[in-house]
């Protein structure tokens, strides 16, 4: 008997993955042949005594069609969903071209900013074998929904107003293993301060989707939610034509949509951001934390933006890899300690480049 | 030229975008003789640096161009028009292909003018050369104190 529950926690922990990458294990070789879609070669690789440190910068994939989630399983492969096709994609741990796994049912086409949207994998996936998505649906909402792979799929929470705009989109699983979701106020900013409507949210449930509460409100459109090292959430956040912001989430905090954009007078009520940027310097949308650093996926900014967080501070933002990809959408934290980044050329705001669009992991310091 | 003749440098690296601090990390780690390289983020942290006499004096400056809160192009006009800083090659590397920022720089007296290459396994080759030539072909000046 005790010999089998150590066995399942075994199983429980492996799967229950906290917002932190977990390195990879030693023996998991970084791959020194590109993928097949990608044109650049390799970067030749570190000393051979060492344990294999990633190459600077390496083409994941490329010929993507606006990437909007990216989620990885425990052996290591990811998950990419496409916007506009609704495909999910899985490329291999050890680098290699993406197979269609999934095409998703029910999903909104040619839906402005909507479609299939933020991808996460369950905690306990070696055990239940999840994978959640939030899309906008032919029915005319914003579901997040659950499925494992190939199979039918289930919904997890299903109403949410969508429109072509504000959809939010970013699903994550936090360190308390809750689901986490950033939901748009799909252009109505009456919805927002509303305590009846879910939103102009961040909203927290049990992975089946029982227990939906609203975690914090005042928000126009969260696409961001990362967490750090001591179970911080931080979450990026679209502005109107002011500001964009970061914002340091605690439950119950309001963050002022509409009433207040970026930093402003809280009344007592509201919570300021605790970063700011002009709407043409970022356009944010994904977020991932590695280390000591937020990095925030910029669109309009067309970078991303490094943010170095101390504690419960945001410090200085700098600019990663300005000009350099075109629209920046999507960052995930990868397993072996890089940073994945997506373009979003093709979303009809971009000018897309031979390859577009495409997924790079970058190498931090 | 053989190895013998070669001794490492010290590098000042003034670029603020860290995504190609780590590319050009890369490229100074491919070569053979491994150069020491300082990295500072912004024009006001590079005249700073030269300008402390604690500080050993650099082979070499890479400048990148748009930098914040002062720009490259004015940290390469007061390096070449102080007396003490002038000697120091400046290369600068920078993704402005512009006609203009070439002229200028090389009237600011820039030592050589490089447009950061899109793809970064050209742009780690690039820097790669940039560090061999000056450490294994070009003549330096000798300075007091040796590289660190």
């Amino acid at each position: 008997m005790r010999r089998v529950s150590v066995l399942l926690a075994a199983v429980v922990l492996a799967g229950c993955g906290s917002d932190q990458p977990e390195p990879k294990a030693a023996a998991r070789t970084v791959p020194t042949t590109p993928p097949a879609t990608a044109t650049p070669e390799e970067t030749p690789g570190p000393s051979p005594t060492a344990t294999p440190r990633p190459p600077a910068r390496r083409v994941i994939a490329t010929g993507l069609d606006v990437p909007w989630g990216i989620a990885f399983l425990p052996d290591g492969d990811a998950l990419v969903a496409e916007r506009s096709t609704a495909r999910v994609l899985r490329i291999d741990a050890g680098g290699g071209e993406p197979r269609r796994v999934m095409t998703v049912p029910g999903v909104a086409r040619g839906a402005g900013e909507g479609g299939l949207l933020g991808l996460a994998v369950s905690p306990a996936y070696a055990r239940d074998r999840w994978v959640y998505a939030y899309l906008t649906s032919t029915q005319g909402d914003n579901r997040i929904v659950r499925f494992r792979l190939g199979e039918r799929v289930r919904p997890v929470l299903t109403g949410l107003r969508s429109a072509g705009v504000h959809n939010g989109g970013r699903i994550a699983f936090g360190p308390d293993g809750k689901l986490y979701a950033g939901v748009g106020d799909a252009g109505d900013t009456s919805l927002s301060q509303s305590p009846s409507s879910r939103n102009g949210k961040i909203l927290r449930m049990d992975p089946d989707g029982d227990n939906v509460r609203v975690w914090s409100l005042g928000h126009r459109n969260v696409q961001g939610l990362a967490w750090d090292r001591r179970g911080r959430l931080w979450a990026s956040e679209f502005g109107q034509n002011a500001r964009d912001e970061v914002n340091l989430i605690r439950r119950g905090r309001n963050y002022g949509w509409p009433e207040v954009e970026g930093v402003g007078p809280t009344g007592g009520r509201f919570t300021n951001p605790e970063v700011t940027w002009s709407t043409s310097e970022a356009s944010p949308s994904g977020a991932a934390i590695i280390g000591r650093n937020l990095y925030v996926a910029a669109l309009q900014g067309e970078c991303v933006w490094k943010v170095p967080l101390d504690g419960a501070s945001a410090g200085k933002p700098t600019r990663m890899l300005s000009g350099r990809y075109g629209r920046i959408r999507t960052v995930v934290a990868a397993p072996d300690g890089t940073l994945w980044v997506a373009t979003s050329n093709r979303d009809g705001r971009g000018s897309p480049r031979d390859g577009d669009d495409r997924i790079i992991a970058v190498r931090v310091a | 030229m053989t190895d013998d003749d070669s001794q490492p440098i010290s590098v000042l690296l003034v670029e603020d975008d860290p995504g190609d601090v780590v590319l050009i990390e890369e490229a100074f780690e491919h070569n053979k003789v491994r150069n020491s390289l300082k990295i500072v983020g912004d024009g006001v942290e590079a005249m700073a640096w030269l300008q402390d006499p604690a500080n050993p004096r650099p082979d070499l400056v890479l400048l990148d161009l748009n930098l914040p809160r002062k720009d490259g192009r004015e940290v390469l006009a007061e390096i070449k028009s102080d007396p003490a800083l002038r000697s120091i090659p400046v290369v600068v590397l920078t993704t402005s292909k512009a006609e203009e920022d070439i002229l200028r720089s090389y009237d600011l007296h820039a030592n050589a003018y490089v447009t950061k290459p899109v793809d970064f396994n050209r742009f780690i080759e690039v820097v790669r050369q940039i560090d061999e030539f000056f450490v294994t072909v070009v003549k330096l000046p000798a300075h007091r104190p040796p590289p660190r």
